[in-house]
């Protein structure tokens, strides 16, 4: 064992692990064809309100597994982010809106949840494009009111969309240490410069 | 175990915990992540700022590391071994077999276990997903779903028909009270839970429910859409509803008049709770079956995956053990050899600072007394060493101030080994017998002088060989140079512990020019001594004649008288004279001592008889040493010599006193002493060095060579004589007889 350089062994498993990061283990391609698109972000009655759009979120395995009644979840975040001149653009805030689709089996029936904050909204679809199309936007998503925007600056919106595995029965999660977490896993996508009237 | 050499053993412990010290920073980071891992899986959803899919993933995969960390851990030893054993196999050797050893140990149990568990967890995992499972489940879940599409087709049936009927019958235009008991009539017949009719924009304008009413309160209206799809397609579009009270298959008819949507025909047949509950648990089941099923392999591969990190963690453990064991084994037998080699280097300060408890921590102990009493005996030997030196230098000194005091002094010094060879010859031996250093170095000394025609000195030497004495002093008169030399010469025996020979040292003096003195001035005393006496005489004589003459020519009347008177004066003065002469003659004519070996105490006691005899006022005390041997002694001379002192002690003891005869032997000096010791009227000290000199004399008769004769004789015999006066009265001789 050695007993130089004490640092160095938790220094190389951590280096390891952010290197392992990039390493694709799931047969779940967590990097595939699926995007956002669309994002649009305005400002509407004092609010700012994001618009996106899931292209490609639905791969085979997704619809299989949906279709064999394993809910799954649809994360979108939103950031409302300023623009830096010669730094990293600062995050000003973030949303977090989830979509849960759940298929009935035995009525054959989607079940879609939407949650946004405290607030959840229950929809039923019997197709499954009905539902899909319901799971694959967020549309007109109030992340902020307006008034925190500074007319100095200059904003904009980004969107990505996970989904994750869904909590699995017995416990098995806790032995799934190597289960990729992210079954779906959208690039970010910006939105156009927010406009909004500079007051002050 | 712990080592120095000087490898600090003190920081054997400090050393221990520095080992495991990365060990625990790394299980610090893994626990630290996998905590975070399970915080995650259990569903915290709050979105960070940062960005949760680097998070996510490095949180998951330093779990895999955790495999890829023991493995790294696992080949570096290995590695590292197998480069140690490269470079220096012979010490590397044990610790290689006890590592092969635990690993070999270790991972073949392991690895069968591991495949074993694996395929056992394998086959029993395939047991859980087998198709027998699925399709039970499966067929399950269909006929639950059968029933729920039967019951929507019956109700979907019953609705198109009732909507039929109501058609025919124009029931819809009819009274109500007909219409309503149509709907009854016909909601028992089919047995449905209830019969709604609804205008068009769905406002209520019948409905027959099942007694006693089980509908919710609650009921949700149909949806928009399948209004919508009822009414584009003309047929009853049907739905579930689920309720607290179980699930209603709703059948949703648009009853058209002329195309256009007269009323909407809602038929509800309940599906009970319990029924309900049954198939939504098969549903579940399957549901969850479905769940695991698509983990199968991720669950599969993560019970194999933990299994290896097991093994790997067994075969690590092992292979650590090994090395640990190999460690404590090695390192202190290390230490030893690095310490043998530095003892054998002369580092006697090498201390092996390892901590066991075992053997070895024995053989280490061992080692250090060792070298600790090595360099106790070291610094005792280098103690000795400079002792050694510091004496040797002082002998040096000695010896060169001996040399210097040999080279010097006027004593010839002539010393030989044990081999008769002659060692020393100093330069007043040189001087003295006419002899160069070079010519008698190395010579056998009686050969030398022998052949050098000088006798005399190896005689000396026989002598005190022949004789077995330790010492000898003798005067020799010695032809050198054509002259007759006068030596006094002292030999001694020199012997080392344990009474080995070591040779002779011969040391002698030339009295020539001293005795020529000594006895010119004796002579000279003598004759100033004879002068004297025979002056005294002459003066008597010499007035005698005088008074005669001067009586003769004065024709006296007492010349007769004076005539008797002066000639009896001058013949008592010529008869003094004669005696005188005679004395003179007899001590001038002493002959040379016949000396034979005797013992002396019967001389002694022969004197004492003869005294005590005469002279019974005197007491006389005897002691005598029985130890004292045989002595070379003319005997009449002794005898002289006795009463000459007994008659001086009676003399001065005027008649009555005591006075002690003593002998004794004085071993390490070789010499027999005889006191004579009487209470007389004792010595002036300005008299003592005179007292043996001839003529010298404070009695009032007496010839005054009485002491002289009784030198002369002691020095015949080689012997010496000593007067000392004694307290508070009396005097001493003290007589000394060589052996």
């Amino acid at each position: 064992m050695s007993h130089e350089r004490p640092l160095f062994f938790p220094v190389l498993v951590f280096l390891a692990a952010l290197l392992v990061q990039h390493i694709p283990l799931s047969t779940v391609a967590a990097a595939g064809k699926e995007r956002i698109k669309n994002v649009k972000a305005e400002v509407i009655d004092e609010q700012i309100v994001v618009s996106a759009e899931l292209v490609s979120g639905f791969n085979g395995e997704i619809i299989k597994d949906i279709q064999n009644g394993i809910p799954k979840d649809f994360y979108y975040y939103l950031l409302l982010k300023r623009k830096e001149k010669n730094w990293f653009d600062e995050e000003v805030l973030s949303k977090t809106v989830r979509i849960t689709v759940k298929y009935d089996t035995l009525k054959k029936q989607y079940r879609v949840t939407h949650f946004e904050g405290e607030k959840a909204a229950e929809s039923l679809f019997d197709d499954f494009e009905g539902m899909k199309q319901k799971v694959s936007r967020v549309d007109h998503v109030k992340i902020a009111p307006a008034q925190i925007l500074k007319s100095r600056y200059r904003y904009y919106v980004s969107v990505k969309s996970q989904m994750k595995a869904a909590k699995l029965p017995l416990y098995v999660d806790y032995f799934l240490f190597f289960i990729p977490f992210l079954e779906l896993d959208t690039p970010w996508s910006d939105s156009d410069t927010l406009s909004f009237q500079r007051g002050g | 175990m712990n080592a120095m050499s000087s490898n600090d053993p003190k920081t054997e412990k400090p050393k221990a915990k520095n080992t495991l010290r990365p060990v625990w920073i790394t299980a610090l980071f893994l626990a630290l992540s996998v905590t975070l891992t399970v915080l995650l899986f259990r569903g915290i959803e709050s979105p960070s700022l940062f960005s949760t899919n680097i998070l996510v993933l490095t949180l998951v995969n330093v779990n895999i590391t955790l495999a890829i960390l023991l493995i790294l851990l696992l080949s570096r030893n290995l590695i590292k071994l197998y480069f140690e054993r490269r470079q220096e196999p012979k010490k590397t050797r044990l610790k290689s077999k006890l590592v092969a050893a635990f690993l070999g140990l270790s991972m073949i149990p392991s690895i069968l276990l591991f495949v074993v568990a694996s395929g056992l967890l394998t086959s029993s995992i395939e047991n859980w997903f087998s198709i027998q499972v699925e399709k039970s489940l499966d067929h399950s879940l269909e006929i639950a779903q059968d029933y729920y599409e039967k019951s929507q087709q019956t109700v979907a049936v019953y609705s198109e028909q009732l909507g039929r009927t109501l058609l025919e019958r124009n029931l819809l235009e009819g009274p109500y009270e007909e219409l309503t008991g149509f709907l009854q009539d016909q909601q028992q017949e089919y047995g449905v839970q209830g019969v709604h009719l609804f205008t068009p924009v769905l406002q209520p304008l019948a409905t027959s429910v099942q007694s006693p009413p089980q509908t919710p309160s609650g009921l949700l209206p149909p949806t928009p859409a399948l209004l919508e799809q009822t009414a584009k397609t003309g047929r009853p579009v049907t739905s579930v509803q689920s309720t607290a009270q179980g699930d209603f298959i709703r059948g949703v008819h648009a009853i058209k008049v002329k195309n256009r949507t007269a009323a909407i025909l809602i038929v509800d047949q309940l599906i009970p709770p319990s029924l309900v509950g049954k198939m939504e648990d098969i549903k579940k089941s399957l549901e969850e079956y479905k769940q695991l099923k698509a983990f199968k392999n991720p669950i599969k591969g993560s019970y194999i995956l933990s299994f290896f990190i097991i093994v790997l963690l067994i075969i690590f453990s092992a292979i650590w053990f090994g090395f640990y064991l190999a460690r404590s084994i090695t390192v202190p037998i290390q230490k030893l050899a690095e310490g043998t080699e530095a003892v054998a280097q002369g580092d006697l300060n090498f201390h092996i600072d390892v901590q066991a408890t075992d053997e070895l921590g024995v053989l280490v102990d061992s080692f250090n007394k060792m070298t600790a009493d090595l360099k106790q005996s070291h610094e005792k030997v280098e103690d000795a060493n400079q002792s050694l030196r510091e004496s040797n230098r002082e002998s040096d000194r000695r010896r060169a101030y001996m040399e210097g005091v040999l080279q010097h002094v006027a004593t010839g010094v002539i010393s030989v080994n044990e081999k008769g060879a002659i060692t020393t010859f100093n330069p007043a031996a040189e001087k003295i017998l006419n002899v160069q250093a070079a010519e008698a170095i190395g010579n056998n000394y009686t050969s030398f002088f022998v052949s050098t025609k000088m006798g005399r000195m190896a005689e000396i030497l026989q002598r005190i060989e022949l004789q077995k004495k330790e010492s000898l002093e003798e005067e020799i008169v010695l032809e050198v140079r054509k002259n007759l030399l006068t030596l006094r010469i002292a030999l001694s025996v020199l012997k080392g512990e344990g009474e080995p020979l070591l040779g002779f040292v011969i040391v002698f003096d030339d009295l020539t020019e001293l005795i020529r003195a000594q006895k010119l001035a004796t002579w000279q005393e003598v004759a100033r001594r004879i002068a004297h006496e025979i002056k005294n005489p002459l003066t008597p004589i010499q007035l005698s004649t005088e008074r005669l003459r001067k009586k003769y020519f004065e024709r006296s009347d007492d010349f007769d008288k004076i005539f008797d008177e002066s000639t009896q004066i001058v013949i008592n003065e010529v008869h003094g004279l004669k005696m005188l002469v005679d004395e003179f003659s007899n001590f001038a004519r002493m002959p040379a001592p016949r000396r034979t070996p005797q013992k002396i105490e019967p001389i002694l006691q022969e004197v004492i008889s003869l005294y005590r005899a005469g002279h019974r006022e005197i007491v006389i005390g005897s002691s005598f040493d029985e130890t004292v041997p045989l002595l070379n002694l003319d005997r009449d001379q002794i005898k002289r010599v006795f009463v000459n002192l007994f008659e001086n002690a009676i003399e001065a003891m005027q008649g009555h006193g005591r006075l002690n005869l003593m002998t004794a032997f004085d071993l390490p000096q070789q010499k027999v002493r005889v006191e004579v010791t009487d209470e007389g009227s004792g010595i002036s000290p300005d008299d003592l060095d005179k007292l043996f000199l001839p003529y010298f004399s404070r009695k009032k008769t007496g010839t005054g060579l009485g002491l002289a004769i009784v030198n002369r004789i002691i020095l015949d015999h080689n012997g010496q004589i000593r007067v000392t006066p004694r307290q508070p009265k009396g005097t001493l001789f003290s007589i000394e007889f060589p052996i």
